[in-house]
């Protein structure tokens, strides 16, 4: 797996669907590249700001 | 309502319209029914439903993967052999407790998301915004599902770097 072809899993969201044998590769190749690990925990904070800015919009959860 | 409707109706006068449709359907709800906590919820979730209706109606069909957006910005962060090119991968993101939930960070993020092209920008507002999940997505704008994955990679790349950029000093690994 290349990098690019892991950002763009990550990225699109085909990770969180993803099987067993896809995350294990996914996880082998955060292992071995520091630039994906970093480029990974800060899509995860990206994640919770979204998150942030979505509720200080004045959106509530949908039911 | 009116600055969470224009973020996903480019118009002024669509979002204005949405907002309207709110107001209206509020005089004929029974608010028996509704408890005071749950308003703003209730509201905002009429509001949700106003917005994907009029984006429904207005871009069913008009997106197609070629169009999704002009440049290539994998061509900028990744080499021919698919690494990341030299200096451009954001660095780690140093974040002290709630300095990601300042005013000042969330007028970045708004910045970012206007600054996103405009096809991306409407699945990445509608899947984190207003909540809609892939299908109800592809179903309302014509998409597919690999246009979809194409247009929240892209915004997800795209808003890291402007972040990275505008908010963590441009730090690269």
């Amino acid at each position: 797996m290349t990098c690019k072809e892991y950002i763009f899993k990550l990225t699109s969201g085909q990770l969180d669907d993803a099987g067993l044998i896809e995350r294990f590769w996914a996880r082998q190749h955060r292992l071995m590249c520091r630039r994906c690990r970093a480029f990974t925990t800060n899509d995860e904070k990206l994640g919770v700001a979204v998150r942030a800015y979505r509720a200080h919009l004045g959106g509530a959860p949908k039911k | 309502m009116l600055r969470f409707a224009q973020l996903h109706l480019p118009r002024r006068e669509d979002a204005e319209d949405a907002v309207q449709d709110v107001l209206a359907a509020m005089l004929a709800t029974d608010w028996s029914k509704v408890s005071e906590g749950g308003i703003k919820t209730y509201l905002f979730g009429i509001l949700r439903h106003k917005i994907t209706d009029r984006l429904r109606y207005k871009y069913r069909g008009e997106i197609s993967c070629s169009e999704v957006f002009e440049d290539d910005l994998d061509d900028t962060l990744f080499t021919a052999r698919g690494h990341w090119g030299m200096g451009v991968a954001p660095g780690l993101w140093s974040t002290p407790d709630g300095q990601l939930e300042t005013e000042q960070f969330f007028a970045v993020i708004d910045l970012c998301v206007n600054k996103l092209p405009p096809k991306p920008a409407r699945v990445f507002s509608m899947r984190e915004f207003l909540e809609c999940d892939a299908g109800e997505i592809c179903d309302v704008l014509g998409l597919t599902q690999a246009d979809y994955w194409q247009c929240m990679s892209r915004a997800r790349k795209q808003l890291q770097l402007c972040l990275n950029q505008r908010w963590f000093g441009g730090r690269v690994s």
